[in-house]
């Protein structure tokens, strides 16, 4: 609203005073005296004493024939035997007559003073017309000014009134300003968190009831109106600051399965870490709930979860709260060098979570869902909640619910699937032969079920694949094959179980590989073994066979028996033939070996 | 003793609120409330007979849950703050069958209409922010609190109705409303 647009009309006094207002709203007002009015006024203020010699003179001219009127005026009225008895015969009877007689009588002086202050003034203008002049009418200066002065009040009286006016609406506007500010902060507030109104304070709720938690922390927070009409939010102590619940993965020897990430985070204060302070306070407290029911020893900020022989899982809370973060947030703004107080609270930051903490978080809203009410009623008109009755009996009955694993168990099966993951990774990573090569695919089914199908290819163009699949689970890792062999290893047995069965799959890949490349000449599979892994082929015309091995090095022997006698085999230096790797050295051999007439 | 354990009685305040303003109060419910508001879409068939009325109501969205088949009392006074009336609801399967219960007892089809909106729960109380499809625009919703119950807690059910018509003062009016009973 711009102040200086708005016209404000002020009314002054007006020129002659309101006599009275009509229904209708017109005024009527007091009417200025007639000429005649104004010269009785005049006249009553000329004063005569001057001329009392020569008044005194008219006067005993003039009276004389005054007097006779009067006597005249009183001797009819005698005469006619009382003026009172003439009044009542010629005017109306009783009280009406003396007011009337009354009436007439006073009109009649009136007449009579006008033509007496006329006869003074024709005597004074004929005896001394030099002391009579004739002058204009003068106003009275000192009513004149007053009146002024009136006008001139009233007029002030009715600035200032709208004076106060603005004064009002500027001081409302502010004010209005003011709350619109404030109330903008409150709904923006209000949009993200729970508030509602208690007797004069406005109070806030952190906890996750809503979700379903049923942690007794409240988590409340106040919101207090400040000086300049904005909100500032007052926490309780224990949720002033930050916290996380961190999990890690320890062999015996106190290794760290997972690298820990470098970037840590300062502590801030606001409601949102405030929320995941109390989340962070809730899981912590049931996984120590959980423990102590599990004979599982919990400390105040660490519990140790014994999972396999060598391994375990070391849950932690980290929590920063208390005055040390108002410090903190003081002295960063003061000085951009640390402080010392900032170099003992850098052992304080909180480190990021990891994928196993971000697990944990999920199976505690997972579990504050499935304790939330259940979704309806459908239809609308339905009842809020069935009763025991209808809930166990009826076509309409809802199945007995499982008993529920507890969040230390699950915990558990996703540490070890994470141990097994890492192991079985570990093991494709550091896959020791160059050929043929390992190529893998991941694909993650839940954080407790995982499968990677891997692929031996060789470094060639040929587009020869063998494949294998290994299932991870929670409690073991499952290799299958191809040929339909089954191979499970646990935590901790993943190396020395699956290497093996992928070594030798690895073998059988090779001797494909060579079979592929003799039926592509026209040689004939004798005969085909994996352990050890070997292979008998004869040439197309019968005339040659070859004997292709692989030693415990996983090195090519390769033997030729000429002439078809079983008893003479000469080995063949692979050596000394020019190849890339020993399968482009066989592809030479066979290719000489072969007929002219087949290739 | 099993009529006080049998819901019979139903407590309960109107309102409507502005489309504008609507999102403020389903935010506000989900605070207040215990479930975070579900979706529905009703239809509800009115039956009459003489001066009685009985209604027929399924979920659109959930055409395998049961219908329920209600008879709605006049409004009564007994508290001058909130409107009680006798609710009895029975559930029943399959739709058509109730249906034609319904017509073989004497009763006739009045009209249909659809109700579309969201559902709070708080205890034992519905709270329902809905539209009501060729009766009223497009442009508001029905707000109704209402909680069936035994007549034994009644008094409760009226105190929580009372105390989430408080809360949602500023966005929506919930008041009691004139309702005439239907003419023969």
């Amino acid at each position: 609203m711009n102040p200086a647009g708005v016209q404000i009309s002020a009314e002054c006094l007006p020129e002659y005073t309101v006599e009275r207002i009509n229904p209708d709203g017109s005024e009527v007002h007091e009417k200025p005296p007639t000429a005649s009015e104004a010269f009785c006024q005049l006249v009553s203020k000329i004063k005569f004493q001057q001329w009392d010699e020569d008044l005194e003179e008219f006067v005993s001219e003039v009276e004389p024939t005054i007097g006779s009127a009067d006597e005249q005026l009183d001797d009819s009225n005698l005469s006619t035997g009382g003026g009172q008895q003439q009044a009542a015969s010629l005017g109306p009877a009783n009280a009406e007559s003396a007011s009337y007689w009354q009436n007439i009588r006073l009109s009649i002086a009136a007449a009579l003073d006008e033509t007496t202050a006329l006869m003074d003034l024709l005597i004074a203008l004929r005896q001394r017309p030099q002391a009579l002049t004739l002058e204009p009418m003068q106003r009275d200066v000192e009513k004149y000014e007053q009146r002024i002065q009136l006008v001139v009040q009233g007029k002030k009286k009715c600035v200032q009134a709208a004076a106060e006016v603005l004064e009002k609406g500027r001081g409302s506007n502010q004010m209005l300003q003011q709350e619109v500010i404030g109330n903008f902060e409150l709904q923006q507030i209000a949009q993200c968190w729970k508030l509602r109104r208690v007797a004069n304070t406005i109070s806030g709720d952190l906890s996750l009831r809503s979700a379903g938690s049923r942690y007794p922390d409240s988590g409340g927070f106040e919101l207090r109106t400040a000086k300049d009409s904005s909100f500032e939010v007052l926490l309780p102590g224990h949720l002033y600051g930050q916290a996380c619940v961190q999990v890690t993965l320890r062999t015996s020897s106190g290794e760290s399965l997972f690298p820990q990430p470098a970037a840590t985070e300062l502590p801030r204060v606001s409601l949102c870490n405030s929320q995941r302070l109390l989340l962070a306070q809730e899981l912590y407290n049931t996984i120590c709930c959980e423990c102590v029911q599990a004979g599982i020893r919990a400390g105040p900020d660490a519990v140790e979860l014994p999972l396999a022989p060598g391994l375990c899982a070391n849950v932690s809370l980290y929590k920063v709260v208390g005055p040390e973060i108002q410090q903190q947030e003081q002295s960063a703004g003061m000085s951009s060098k640390p402080s010392s107080q900032q170099q003992q609270q850098q052992a304080q930051r909180l480190p990021r979570p990891n994928y196993l903490s971000n697990a944990l978080e999920c199976l505690l809203l997972k579990r504050h869902q499935q304790a939330r009410p259940e979704p309806g009623p459908f239809p609308s008109c339905a009842p809020a909640g069935l009763s025991e009755r209808r809930r166990e009996a009826g076509p309409f009955s809802r199945p007995v619910p499982e008993p529920e694993t507890g969040l230390l168990d699950r915990l558990a099966a996703i540490c070890r699937h994470s141990a097994l993951y890492r192991e079985v990774a570990n093991l494709l990573e550091a896959w020791p032969l160059a050929e043929p090569r390992l190529v893998w695919h991941w694909q993650t089914g839940s954080s407790t079920s995982a499968h990677v199908a891997v692929e031996f290819v060789r470094r060639s163009y040929d587009l020869l694949r063998s494949r294998a699949l290994i299932s991870i689970g929670d409690r073991k890792a499952v290799l299958l094959t191809t040929c339909g062999q089954r191979v499970a290893a646990r935590l901790g047995d993943v190396k020395r179980l699956l290497q093996p069965c992928l070594l030798r799959e690895a073998d059988r890949h090779l001797l494909l590989c060579v079979h592929s490349a003799s039926t592509s000449l026209g040689w004939h599979l004798l005969a085909n073994s994996s352990d050890p892994a070997a292979s008998l082929l004869r040439s197309p015309d019968g005339q040659c066979s070859l004997l292709v091995q692989l030693d415990s090095n996983r090195k090519f022997v390769v033997s030729v028996n000429r002439g078809g006698n079983g008893d003479k085999w000469r080995r063949v230096q692979l050596d000394r033939l020019a190849g890339a790797n020993a399968l482009e050295k066989l592809d030479h051999v066979l290719a000489a070996l072969t007929p002219l007439s087949n290739a | 003793q099993q009529q006080q354990r049998v819901p019979n009685t139903e407590v309960y305040l109107q309102g409507s609120v502005l489309k504008p303003f609507t999102e403020f109060l389903l935010t506000r419910l989900r605070g207040i409330c215990d479930s975070p508001g579900d979706e529905f879409r009703d239809q509800e068939s009115v039956f009459t007979c003489a001066r009685h009325r009985l209604r027929l109501r399924w979920s659109l969205l959930h055409p395998h849950l049961p219908a329920y088949l209600r008879y709605l009392g006049i409004p009564e006074s007994a508290d001058h703050r909130v409107m009680s009336r006798a609710a009895y609801e029975v559930p029943v399967f399959p739709l058509d069958a109730a249906r034609q219960l319904v017509e073989a007892m004497g009763f006739q089809h009045e009209f249909d209409f659809i109700a579309e909106g969201t559902v709070f729960r708080r205890g034992l109380l519905k709270v329902t922010v809905y539209r009501v499809r060729r009766l009223l625009g497009a442009e508001s919703s029905l707000v109704e609190v209402s909680g069936l119950g035994p007549s034994s807690l009644t008094a409760g059910m009226v105190e929580s109705v009372l105390s989430v018509r408080d809360q949602l003062k500023s966005l929506v009016l919930l008041a009691k409303h004139d309702q005439k009973a239907p003419k023969a």
